[in-house]
Parts: C-alpha cells; structure tokens; sequence
C-alpha cells in the first residue's frame, strides 16, 4: 500500500478552481516531483496533503491515516515545508531549530546530537546566532529543511523549496535530498526546474489544477509525437523563419546557439530532408543533430496540446492572469 | 515632480478601496463615535438615584422630596428609615444621591430657629458625573423652592430658607484624581492585552509562521492557549505596575480588598485577551487587527461608563454597555477601590467578565478551527 494516497482531491477558491480532482498514489521510499506553471494548484495540493487546508472533496491517506479527518496523527511523521519562508526571522538559526524541537518534543542529548547532525547536513554550523531573516536564500531555504527534518519525519513534502536559490545551492539541496532518499524518506517536491524534476524516480505534470500525465522522466520525454533534431548555425533567426515551411514541421525552440525543431515521425531521414530545405533556402548551417527532447519540451507540449483540445472541444481559453 | 506624487497617491487610494477593514474603520468609526458621544453630551446630567430619609416627615419637606423627584436629573426611588441604611444604599451603588431632611426641617425653614434649615447631600463620590453634578442640582431646587414657598420679599431679606451642606462619600476632599485613575488602570490594561492578543496570530499569519505552526504537533486549543499567555502575562504585569503608581503616586486609596481586585483583573484580561484573540483570528493582517482594536476601543470606552455612568444612559445603550467588558470591569473596580465593595456587591460584574471570557474563546477557537 502506498506510503501517500489521495483520490479525488478538489478545493477551490471562490470562482477559481485551485485543485479539480487529482489522484496520487506514491510508494515508500519513492521520490516524486511535481511540476507544473504558476497557479497550476501545486502549492495547493501540498497544503491539503500536509493537513493545513481543507479539501472541498476527497480522501487523503498518509501511512494508512486519514489526513482530512485526523491530521493531528500525522503530524509525527510528515515534514512540510511551505513555499514561503516560514521560520521566525527574529530567532536564530540555533533558536529556530531550538523551538521546532521542543515542539517536537525531542529533547535532551537526542535534541543536541540532531540538531548538531543538521547544522552540518545544512552547512549552518558557523551561521548557529545568525537571525534567520539575514540569511541568504540558500541558506534560508536549508534552514527551513532542517526545522522541517527535526523530528525524523518518513514523509517530506517540499514546496519549491530551492526557488530563487543559486545554482550551487540548489545542487547543494538536492544532494540532501538524495541522501535523505537513499536514508528512505519518501519525498514529494514541486519545482520549477525541470533538470531537478530529472532527479525524481517518477514526475507528475500539472495544470489548471489537473495532474495530466505521471511517469519516470524519461518515459515523460517520449511523449513528445515526433522526432527532434537540433540545429547548429550562426543566424538561428533565419533558420527558425525556414523550418516553418518544412513540410512535417512541428514546432520549434531556440536554445542558446541550436534550434529545436519537431518533425512529424512518419518522416524518413529527416536529418537529411531537413538539411535540403534548408539549403534550398539559400541557407547555410553547421550540423543538424538527431535528439531526444528534454523533459522542458515534453512539459510545454502536452500543455500546448491539452490547450489545443480543449479550443477543439469549445471551451474557452484559460484566461490569463496578471 | 507633482505628476509622480499624484500617481502614489492614486495608487494609495486604490489599495485603502480594497480593504474593507481599513474602509469600515476610516469611515464606520469615526461616525459612531460622533453619534455615541453626542448622544451623552445633549443628554447631560440625568435620572441621578436618590434616596431620601425624611426625618421631619411634614408637608412641606414632602413638597422638597416631590420638587427633587420632578426634576429631569433626579429621581427619587429609595426611602430609608434610618441613617444606616441610606448610607447602605450609597454603599452598594444603587442610589448615587442620598438626601438628609432633619426632623427641625420646617421650623428653620420658617425662620423659627437659629439658622437656616440644613439639607444634608451626600455624593457618591466614586463616581465623576454625580460628585461634580450633584450639589449644582440640588442648590437649583432650593433655590426654587424657597423662591415659592418664601416669596421674593423673604429672599431679599435672607430670612429663613435652607442651605445644602454637601459632601461626598468615599471621596471627601473631592479629588477629581480619585475619579479618573482607577478607570485609567483600567483602560490601559485593557489596550494591552487588547493590541498584544490581537496582532498574536495574524502577526504568524502574516509572516506565514503560522502554516509551519500548524504541521507540529500542537494542537489547535494548545495554539490559541500559547498565544493568548503572553498578553495575558503582558497585560496582567502592566496592571500591577500601573495599581502601584496610582496607589503610591497619587495616594488613591484602596478601600476593599486586594486579592478580589487582584482575582477581578485578571478576569478582566482573560476576557479581553479572549477577544483580541477572536479579532487575531479572524484579520489577515496586524494593520486590520490593530484598525480593529482602535474601532472596539472607542466604543467600549463610549459605554464604560467613564463618561457618564451606565444608570444614566439612554436605554439602548445601557442594554449595550451591559456587553463591554471594559464597561462591567471599570464598574467594579471603582466600586472595589472607593467603596470598598466586597464579592456578593459586584457578583453580577464578575459573572458577566468571566461569561465574556469563555464565550470569547469558545467562538476563537472554533473560528480558527474553521478557518483552515
Ligand atoms: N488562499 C487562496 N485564496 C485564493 N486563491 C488562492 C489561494 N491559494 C491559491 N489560490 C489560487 O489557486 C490557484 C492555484 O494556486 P497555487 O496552488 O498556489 O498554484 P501553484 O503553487 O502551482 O503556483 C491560483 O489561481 C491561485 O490564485
Ligand atoms: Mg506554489
């Protein structure tokens, strides 16, 4: 039996529909990321499954307890960590995890040794007296994980938690989280990185508060009708304003000093029928490169696709929020 | 330059439209105040209790005791038959004038004895309104009374008449200090715990603590109950250092016993923080809830009966006044320090604080509950 189960779950707000109806099954030990664009309802999802709001309908189990219902028995055993900085910021690092401890009720040499085994897990040791409002993101973010880790939870559920951090923090978290997966936590993380949601064993997609697809990152990757090649050239403006014309192009990314162009699969040697189009373009180009597409491309396409079917199917476009 | 200032003040009115708390208080607060207040100034002084012990019991000191019953500011609802017992009535709150006829009151009024006859008055002086008010009243309704019963001739040449000897009990050098401070401690107690229970929660809220707060294991009566200590503590430590200047500074006396005044204040703050607790829960933000507390705080001190004292207020208000804490609390605090007034004199005050108290926390409680 999974370690994290929901069916069914809804909320809304007023008029806006946060969360319509999604179904997790999540087994021990499992890491799972959630991704998904603003506003897809990933946040709220997480405070249902964290017991902190209430859903309009359905049933979530943690370890076999039901979380609508008793959400106090849970608390023992789940770490959350909420999108927004949450710890006090007047308190110390030190007196943060302190507090969170006592709450926790692990106390004496216990409470030191795990607070000691934190403070070095989260590169926090020489930071102990620092208020934790005049850390910086990075260090905020490790802090808040650690209070989130002080009671030994099985189950972890991170919101965003390495958004707006810099690059080799964020490598720096996901080590943590790799070594608490390993330990046998079970995790589930939103983000908005699609190279972190590659470090999951399974990634679901979210969107208008639906989970539209779940699988292993690179089972996701396949997704994608069609094939990808990849561009090299000097003038990719050029070349992108060519490949429209292509016949079984389509669609399109530039990336960096490449372009990104999807062909319909029933084409035989693309590569090469792409590269005489091209040239009877007048156009010239280093090489073109059969690739698989990246997990960023599977994500915007299935949502680009689902857009696409629900035009079909009259309904109106989601209207966008500023 | 100009153009810029107007765009933030724009941008400034824009965000004060949204809130609906800051609009309610902008706009709601200041109008009832106005409403309240004028309401008390226009009525001045009226329907000040009397009891009268008439121990000449003639027609003419029943024409006195008629002439005082028919004016707008007095009525006469009690008639003791001896001193003590007119002196209880003063005690216990319930008449806040007490008026001594003396059994020679006829012969001296008639000029038949030495001197004028004497009126005895004695004030409740606990209380702000009839100790400043009461003898003005009274001298007016001699003053027509030997007016109709002397004529202006007897006037002119001082014959006869009465005089009004007043004085005021509890407070008999008439220190209007003896009035105000104790309803002083008594409102800045009230403020503290107020603003320190109210911006508890929404402060967590704000800074979003509160939504790790809630993924511990403390559960929601053991949240509101760790939020509400603090002011409660706050509030209490403030009241006691406050009681020690007015008792030490200014020489306030304290006439009734320490401990129930002690046992009745924290009451008082448990109740209050009970509501600023409620008001926590419900704002999203310390501004709302401060808004807020300034809101119930002018009109709890409009019904306090500081102004005006709570028996002479309109009947609507009255009926209000009897769901302010601060109101029940000011009471029984003058009535405690001034009068001396023991537990069974200020029963019903102490069971309207603590019926206050529960109700306060039962709704926080189950407004937080719901409210995630
Ligand atoms: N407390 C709230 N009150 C009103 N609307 C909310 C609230 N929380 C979320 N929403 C709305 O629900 C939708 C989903 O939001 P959220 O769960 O935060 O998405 P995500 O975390 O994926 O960005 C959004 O349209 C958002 O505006
Ligand atoms: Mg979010």
């Amino acid at each position: 039996m999974s370690t994290l189960f929901c069916r069914n779950l809804q909320r809304r707000f007023g008029k806006t529909v946060a969360v319509a109806g999604v179904d997790l099954d999540i087994a021990a030990g499992e890491m799972y990321g959630l991704i998904g664009p603003d506003g897809a309802g990933k946040t709220t999802l997480l405070r249902m499954l964290a017991g902190v709001l209430k859903p309009d309908a359905g049933t979530i189990r943690m370890a076999g307890v039901d979380v609508v219902r008793q959400p106090e028995r849970v608390r023992s055993l789940l770490g959350y960590m909420p999108q927004r900085f949450s710890l006090y910021a007047d308190l110390g690092v030190l007196e943060n995890l302190l507090f969170y401890a006592d709450i926790f009720g692990v106390r004496g040499a216990e409470r030191r040794q795990r607070i000691e085994r934190l403070l070095a897990f989260a590169r926090l040791e020489d930071f102990r007296d620092r208020p934790a409002g005049q850390l910086s993101g990075g260090m905020k973010k490790k802090l808040a994980l650690a209070c989130a880790l002080i009671h030994r939870p099985r189950v972890l559920l991170l919101d965003e938690p390495t958004n707006g951090v810099d690059p080799i923090s964020r490598r720096e978290f996901w080590d943590i989280l790799a070594d608490l997966h390993l330990e046998g936590v079970t995790i589930l993380v939103t983000t908005p990185y699609m190279d972190e949601a590659e470090r999951c064993q399974r990634v679901g997609l979210m969107h208008e508060g639906r989970i539209l697809r779940q699988d292993t990152p690179s089972a996701l990757q396949t997704w994608v009708p069609g094939r990808m090649l990849a561009v090299y050239a000097g003038d990719l403006a050029a070349i992108a304003a060519a490949v429209a014309s292509f016949p079984g192009h389509l669609d399109h990314h530039t990336y960096g000093d490449r372009l990104h162009v999807f062909v319909a699969p029933d084409l035989t040697d693309p590569e090469a029928a792409l590269a005489e189009h091209l040239r009877a373009c007048g156009l010239s180009f280093r090489q073109i490169l059969s690739d698989t597409p990246r997990l960023e491309e599977a994500f915007i396409h299935l949502i680009a696709h689902r857009e696409d079917e629900s035009i079909r199917a009259g309904a109106r476009l989601p209207s966008v929020e500023l | 330059m100009f153009i810029q200032i107007l765009n933030l003040t724009w941008k400034e009115l824009i965000q004060l439209r949204r809130d609906r708390f800051l609009m309610l208080f902008l706009i709601v607060a200041p109008t009832l105040q106005l409403v309240l207040l004028s309401h008390n100034a226009a009525r001045g002084v009226r329907d000040l209790t009397v009891a009268v012990l008439d121990l000449d019991q003639s027609n003419l000191s029943r024409e006195l005791v008629a002439m005082v019953d028919n004016t707008r500011e007095m009525r006469v609802l009690y008639h003791p038959r001896h001193r003590q017992d007119l002196e209880q009535l003063i005690a216990d709150g319930l008449a806040q004038v007490g008026l001594v006829i003396p059994p020679s009151f006829t012969r001296d009024f008639y000029r038949l004895g030495p001197q004028p006859a004497q009126l005895q008055a004695i004030l409740d002086g606990s209380n702000l309104l009839v100790g400043s008010n009461g003898g003005r009243v009274l001298e007016g309704v001699v003053q027509r009374f030997i007016a109709d019963h002397l004529g202006p001739a007897a006037e002119a040449l001082d014959l006869g008449g009465v005089e009004v000897v007043t004085t005021a009990a509890f407070n008999p050098a008439f220190d209007y200090r003896w009035f105000t401070l104790p309803s002083m401690l008594v409102f800045i107690t009230y403020q503290v715990a107020l603003v320190v229970a109210a911006t508890g929660f929404v402060r967590e809220k704000e800074l979003g603590t509160l939504e790790q707060l809630i993924v511990t294991p403390l559960r929601r009566p053991e949240l509101i109950i760790g939020k509400a200590l603090p002011a409660v503590v706050v509030a209490f430590f403030n009241f006691l250092v406050l009681y020690a200047v007015i008792r030490l500074g200014y020489g306030v006396p304290m006439r009734g016993a320490f401990a129930l005044l002690v046992g009745t204040s924290l009451l008082f703050v448990l109740a209050v923080v009970a509501q600023g607790t409620l008001v926590s829960v419900l704002t999203h933000t310390q501004q709302q809830a401060v808004l807020i507390v300034f809101l119930m705080a002018i009109l709890e001190v409009t019904l306090s009966g500081y102004l005006l004292p709570v028996e002479n207020m309109p009947l609507v208000m009255r009926g209000l006044a009897q769901v302010s804490a601060l109101q029940h609390h000011m009471t029984l605090v003058r009535a405690i320090i001034l009068r001396g007034a023991t537990l069974p004199m200020i029963g019903g005050h102490v069971l309207a604080l603590a019926a206050f108290a529960v109700v306060g926390y039962a709704v926080a409680w189950r407004t937080f509950t719901r409210s995630l």
